[in-house]
């Protein structure tokens, strides 16, 4: 079985569950106080595709708000990106769609993954797929996730690795 | 150019047809034309090709087209398959560009004038930094325990101080090396050195990735400088950047400047070795081996020297130490003892009282009272080996009672001739010997104003005019008159020893008049054995007054004389006038 190493980062406004949408999921060393020191804390997610085991570098990165921006240079060698946005709050979707565009200025048109997230309080979801496709990141392949019950996580893993090594 | 070639292929069918002919046998003219035409007919496409070939194989500007056109994948494929073709080229190369730079230096210095800049900065600044690390590695040990213990490791093994100094530096040990993607921070190859436990090294290369972008971006820094150092307590990571790769180290204790130069070397040949599969990697993400012998010389370690050398070296260092400490302290010791003694010296020493003795300025203080008559201090100091230049002594005058020095001090004053001594009995001046009855009354005038003298006694003096006298007294008596036997005129010629005896006897009593002492000479007769004591009594006084009046007729006082016998003598043999002279004070 062979492994292959891949570098993933996650992208997102504050607040979205990123780092609770990952923390389920993979092996962490690092004390998410990096997260707040240099802006970023990295984690490693094993997806099994095959014969193939994926070693994914997750690079969660700090959140973008007003007060502060993704550091481009993290991006750097990424093999694929995703994004997340919070279902309840329609303004971290086109959060994400600014920062896609810078994203894809510093790496290109690596394989990408939208997640939307607190997929557990759909009922309360301000947005639809209609809204998205305006407002959101467009042309991406959207998982609905829910960091709570973790729901599709998985999926969209796996997804997300597929169109890698597709590539 | 057409033109050219229709021409060029005119002359190769004249060519060809005057060959066919020389090779092809002669047949009949009127089936030799159809021969000819059915000749060329056939092969004339051939002798054009033939003649086309010929002419290529004679034409090397045709050649040099060729080859150009396949040169640069020949030279791909035959560099792919083995090394030779670089070995071929490398000192054709190297001749070029000597020949090319003798030309003209200026395009070399063009092409290379961008990587010369950063090159040379960094080897300024690494020599730069190994100075500064060898000063500062210098100074620390200069004034510490280790360092004192370095100095003497230096001195007995005739190293430099900086030798030593490095040789104990070298203490470190390579814990783990990581060569990392430089795009993406992924992992390409995680050695460790044995017994050392890694932590998930994919994460951390990602890690110390993150850290030297954010380094970089925080610090605005180019993207070919980065974040080459990291210190953790005792652990370093030194990292090492290459166009594709970065090679970092995780090193316990002090790692001297010097691996880094190996670091960079390593890396260096891993790009040279694994350029594609490093550029593969990006897109991969497949790991492939690092070519043995390149990492393994950056695993390195510099074992710490074993404790029982250690434990050697301080001990040696303990007896330096203590070696030092007598070295400063013996002589002060030694001094000190001598000062002491001679302490001691002075406060026995007559006619000297020692009031305070110490220690100022390095130097030896001492006050008290001294004699003048006493010996000299300085002297003494000197003769108990004290350094005069160390000793500062103020030394009021008195004067001392003691005897020896009243006696002195009375001898000073009254100066008895050498027949005469003093001494002191209690506080009476006792001169002895004999003395002159003017120095008597010199004395008994003088002697009370001697300090220390509180009465005279002259009892053990003698005066030296008596004792004269006595001597001479003595001397005369000494002379004696023979008489024959029975009679009482001494034997024959004795006339000329009684003048002599007179003469010496007035001028005795003179001297004895003038020393106001009386004397008194007594003749005393003497006879033998023989004949009756009656007659023999009559003998001797008959004989004292002969003699008498003989003296008497020559001029000696008739009172001083006096005739008598011994009766003490016991000798019956002499027949005999003796003197016997007596003094007295008038």
């Amino acid at each position: 079985m062979s492994v292959v190493q891949r570098k993933v980062c996650m992208l997102g406004a504050t607040a979205v569950g990123k780092t609770s949408l990952v923390r389920r999921f993979v092996e962490s060393i690092f004390s998410e106080k990096y997260q707040a020191t240099i802006g970023v804390k990295i984690d490693r997610k094993l997806v099994t595709m095959g014969d193939t085991t994926v070693s994914l570098l997750l690079w969660d990165l700090q959140g973008e708000d007003e007060f502060q921006r993704v550091r481009l240079s993290y991006l750097r060698g990424a093999s694929g990106l995703i994004y997340v946005a919070d279902g309840t709050r329609p303004e971290t979707l086109v959060t994400t769609r600014t920062i896609r565009a810078l994203a894809e200025e510093t790496v290109g048109a690596v394989p990408s993954l939208l997640l939307l997230n607190k997929s557990d309080l759909a009922e309360s979801w301000a947005i639809d797929d209609a809204f998205v496709e305006t407002n959101g990141p467009s042309g991406l392949p959207i998982v609905r996730t829910s960091a709570r019950t973790g729901d599709a996580v998985e999926e969209g893993f796996h997804h997300l690795v597929r169109r890698m090594l597709d590539r | 150019m057409a033109d050219r070639l229709r021409v060029e292929q005119g002359e190769a069918r004249v060519d060809g047809a005057e060959r066919l002919e020389r090779e092809v046998p002669m047949t009949p003219v009127g089936g030799t034309d159809r021969l000819q035409e059915l000749r060329a007919l056939i092969l004339d496409p051939d002798r054009e090709r033939i003649r086309a070939i010929e002419r290529k194989l004679a034409s090397p500007a045709l050649h040099v087209e060729d080859v150009a056109k396949v040169l640069p994948e020949a030279i791909t494929r035959r560099a792919a398959s083995d090394e030779r073709l670089g070995a071929a080229l490398g000192p054709l190369v190297g001749d070029a560009i000597k020949a090319s730079v003798r030309r003209d230096p200026q395009p070399l210095v063009d092409a290379i004038f961008p990587v010369m800049g950063p090159a040379i900065r960094r080897a300024i600044s690494n020599a730069l930094g190994e100075l500064v690390q060898s000063l500062n590695t210098t100074l620390e040990h200069t004034v510490s325990l280790r360092g004192l213990a370095w100095r003497w490791e230096a001195m007995r093994t005739g190293k430099s101080f900086g030798e030593v100094v490095l040789s104990h530096s070298l203490l470190f040990r390579v814990e783990q090396l990581f060569v990392i993607h430089r795009e993406s921070g992924l992992l390409i190859e995680h050695r460790t050195a044995p017994g050392v436990q890694a932590l998930a090294p994919d994460l951390v290369a990602s890690m110390m990735t993150a850290l030297r972008d954010f380094a970089r971006d925080s610090f605005s820094v180019s993207e070919q400088q980065g974040l080459d150092s990291l210190a953790l307590g005792d652990l370093t990571v030194w990292a090492e950047s290459g166009p594709g790769a970065i090679l970092a180290a995780v090193i316990r204790g002090q790692p001297p400047l010097a691996l880094r130069e190996t670091m960079q070397q390593a890396l260096e040949e891993v790009h040279l070795a694994h350029a594609d599969e490093i550029e593969r990697f990006g897109a991969t993400g497949v790991s492939f081996a690092i070519r043995d012998g390149i990492l393994e010389r950056c695993l390195v370690s510099q074992a710490s020297d074993s404790s029982r050398s250690g434990q050697w070296r301080t001990v040696l260092l303990g007896v330096a130490v203590l070696a030092a400490v007598g070295w400063c302290a013996v002589p002060r010791v030694m001094e000190q003892r001598r000062f002491d003694g001679y302490l001691d010296q002075l406060r026995r020493e007559p006619g000297v009282v020692v009031g305070s003795a110490g220690r100022a300025d390095g130097r030896f203080v001492l006050t008290g009272l001294r004699d003048p008559l006493a010996r000299d201090p300085i002297a003494l100091a000197a003769a108990a080996g004290i350094d005069s230049a160390r000793l500062s002594a103020k030394w009021e005058p008195y004067i001392a009672l003691r005897p020896e020095f009243v006696v002195r001090r009375a001898q000073a004053l009254l100066h008895p001739s050498p027949r005469t001594t003093l001494r002191l009995a209690g506080d009476t001046l006792v001169p002895g010997g004999v003395a002159s009855a003017a120095w008597r009354a010199e004395a008994q005038r003088f002697a009370l104003a001697v300090p220390g003298v509180g009465a005279l006694r002259l009892t053990e003096l003698s005066d030296s005019a008596e004792v004269a006298l006595r001597a001479t007294a003595d001397s005369i008596e000494t002379i004696t008159f023979d008489y024959p036997r029975g009679g009482t005129t001494p034997v024959i010629a004795q006339a000329e020893r009684i003048d002599s005896l007179a003469t010496r006897l007035r001028r005795f009593l003179d001297d004895a008049a003038r020393g106001e002492r009386a004397a008194r000479i007594e003749l005393i007769g003497l006879a033998d054995s023989v004949g009756t004591e009656e007659a023999n009594v009559a003998l001797r006084r008959a004989r004292a007054d002969r003699m008498r009046s003989a003296l008497q007729a020559r001029g000696v006082t008739v009172q001083s004389l006096s005739a008598g016998v011994d009766s003490t003598s016991t000798d019956r043999t002499l027949r005999q006038v003796r003197l016997r002279i007596s003094l007295e004070r008038r």
